[in-house]
């Protein structure tokens, strides 16, 4: 398998060829290039970031971070406030870094998609069999909460009752997880399963090669076809390399394939719809013990919200994400709040927002990403922190520490309603890790980037097969749709 | 001068933190730890982030020694911290500080030896 995955030093010619090159090895360019691999084509992946399997990854999340991530994690969307987006940058992409939720598209997004959009051919019908797909070869499985070991899911999961909310049971893609609590960070025992897992050594098997630390710079084209890309080989010994195809497939994500796209003179479209969901953190005491870090996240989602466009969830627990969930409070807020560390746990919402960012590329060889907070999400996130303070206050918190600086803790939804009422957007704590239909699919070439075959509209040989071509942002992890769309799209192409 | 500025905003941070407190003692390197992996994060952003970051903390060492005679990094406590929050108007201070604070966090908590190793 190393042999076919070459690093920095070991890129001998200047020149390469191929049927296919893919740009991105997450969820989308993995499945399209297995796929493709599969049917007996010369597939080359392209990725910037660098090939780390399963034995590389420690509990040092720091170190890992710098691994795995874009920029070692910061990469922030310009606006009020700004807005952190964390993006795996490594062979697997997100997928490595994320928890392995793979959910199917809500069946009312696809009719949305549908009606609003004219998207046809991707109705949950149609759609079925590449879920199916999807989760068979990844593995993907719903974990009861364990009375031991998932205490924070689990009062997640009483709170719901009691209050009559809808819940569920968590699809994720793992075996045998042993509740290390790590999946933002490469999971070190192989449980949870990237497509480092699956569609990258299937791929592999099939005659697949890996350009790892190779960051594709342009594409040359001519008479709407594309010829060529010219890549750096990242690193000390940094060199520009070209690869030439048949046939290309972007799947670098959201935000870098549609500056791919600019910095090639391709689209000007593309980039300017950049949709995302906001994540906002709470941290929770309790009263007794949950230990949250023995759980493993997501186990539970609360979803009685999830048409309105809200999600809550128990999130990754460490006492490194507890501080940075808490940077925005004093030190001895911190520490007090350490002290109770065993009795604390983290919980995520996330939120469906109407704000909307783009993607500014000409000013160098990373992409800038702007937006402007839409009025109507800071009503929509002050409904989102209440209900999720309501929840947690029914499920035992006797204090919430909220993602709003200048807010001191919460002991009641009374002392909370009315720091909410002059909550101001710039005071919140955001951060994003899932961003979408920044190139989007549709049946019109004005008002879309991609046709519904996945291709440019404008070039014969570009197809596009990650989180940029949905229409728009789904409220729920987006991993499972990237890759049924992605199924279908190489189906329909071979 | 980039050195100091990021060594004395790193422990305007994190020194007060009970965790810091008990590696002190346990290693001296902790600071220099955090300083080289916040250094690194800064060096891998863009440069239309990067630049602006490097020249705010010159120009917050420049004036630190032109006003206290010292670097930041070696004024005491009550000194660094009086002159910092004498500078958070500084524009784009807020921002430099949030994230030094938060890489400065997620480092800290690795540099003491809290969990095993999955990986053995």
């Amino acid at each position: 398998m190393q042999n076919s995955i070459l690093a920095p030093g070991n890129y001998i010619q200047d020149t390469y060829s191929c049927q296919y090159l893919i740009v991105g090895t997450g969820a989308g360019g993995s499945v399209a290039g297995a796929l493709l691999a599969e049917a007996g084509h010369d597939v080359i992946y392209l990725e910037e970031g660098g090939y780390y399997p399963t034995e590389f990854y420690t509990s040092n999340i720091s170190e890992m971070t710098s691994l795995l991530y874009r920029n070692q994690g910061v990469f922030p969307f310009l606006g009020k406030p700004s807005i952190a987006f964390a993006e795996g940058c490594c062979v697997g992409g997100g997928t490595v870094i994320n928890g392995g939720l793979i959910w199917r598209t809500p069946s009312w997004i696809l009719d949305e998609w549908q009606n609003d959009y004219g998207l046809e051919g991707y109705s949950n019908k149609e759609l079925i069999k590449h879920f199916e797909t999807v989760e068979k070869d990844m593995h993907v499985i719903t974990c009861e909460p364990e009375e031991k070991e998932n205490l924070d899911s689990l009062k997640l999961l009483k709170a719901s009752e009691e209050l009559s909310w809808k819940y569920v049971m968590v699809p994720r893609a793992v075996k045998d997880c042993i509740n290390n609590n790590l999946c933002p960070t490469g999971c070190p025992t192989g449980a949870k399963q990237s497509t480092l897992e699956n569609y990258i050594p299937r791929s592999i098997k099939n005659g697949a090669r890996i350009f790892s630390r190779c960051r594709a710079l342009k594409i040359i084209h001519s008479d709407r076809k594309a010829k060529k890309v010219i890549a750096r080989v990242m690193g000390e010994e940094s060199k520009h390399i070209e690869i030439l195809f048949d046939h290309l497939v972007l799947a670098g994500g959201a935000v870098q394939t549609p500056h791919l796209l600019h910095r090639s003179r391709i689209s000007s479209m593309a980039g300017r719809n950049l949709q995302f969901h906001m994540n906002l953190k709470v941290v929770a005491r309790f009263k007794d013990r949950i230990d949250a870090e023995k759980g493993t996240i997501f186990t539970v989602q609360v979803q009685e919200f999830s048409r309105e466009g809200l999600l809550i969830t128990a999130s990754n627990m460490k006492p490194h994400y507890i501080a940075m969930a808490l940077s925005h409070y004093g030190n001895g807020v911190i520490n007090s709040v350490l002290e109770d560390y065993q009795n604390l746990g983290i919980f995520a919402l996330m939120v469906r927002p109407k704000s909307i960012a783009h993607i500014i590329s000409r000013i160098g060889d990373q992409p800038l990403v702007l937006y402007r907070f839409h009025p109507d999400d800071l009503s929509k996130i002050r409904v989102a922190l209440r209900r999720t303070a309501n929840i947690l206050f029914q499920a035992g918190a006797i204090e919430l520490y909220m993602p709003i600086a200048g807010i001191e803790k919460v002991k009641s939804l009374h002392e909370l309603d009315k720091k909410l009422d002059s909550m101001h957007p710039e005071k919140l704590e955001i951060i994003t890790v899932h961003v979408m239909a920044s190139c989007p699919m549709g049946p019109d070439p004005a008002t879309s980037v991609v046709n519904p075959d996945g291709k440019l509209w404008n070039m014969k040989n570009i197809l596009v097969a990650d989180a940029s071509i949905l229409p728009s942002n789904i409220g729920t992890s987006p991993q499972g749709t990237i890759m049924a769309f992605a199924h279908e799209i190489i189906n329909r192409h071979i | 001068m980039w050195k100091s500025v990021l060594t004395g905003i790193i422990l305007e941070n994190i020194e007060t933190l009970r965790h810091y407190q008990i590696m002190k003692d346990q290693n001296s390197n902790t600071v220099e730890s955090i300083f080289q992996y916040v250094s690194g994060v800064i060096s891998t952003l863009p440069w239309y982030f990067r630049l602006p970051v490097i020249m705010l903390a010159n120009i917050i060492g420049l004036l630190c020694l032109i006003t206290t005679g010292h670097n930041l990094d070696l004024l005491s406590s009550e000194k660094r911290s009086s002159y910092l929050r004498r500078v958070r108007f500084i524009p784009l201070f807020g921002m430099l500080n949030k994230l030094v604070r938060s890489m400065a966090f997620l480092r800290l908590f690795d540099c003491l030896p809290l969990e095993p190793d999955y990986s053995k």
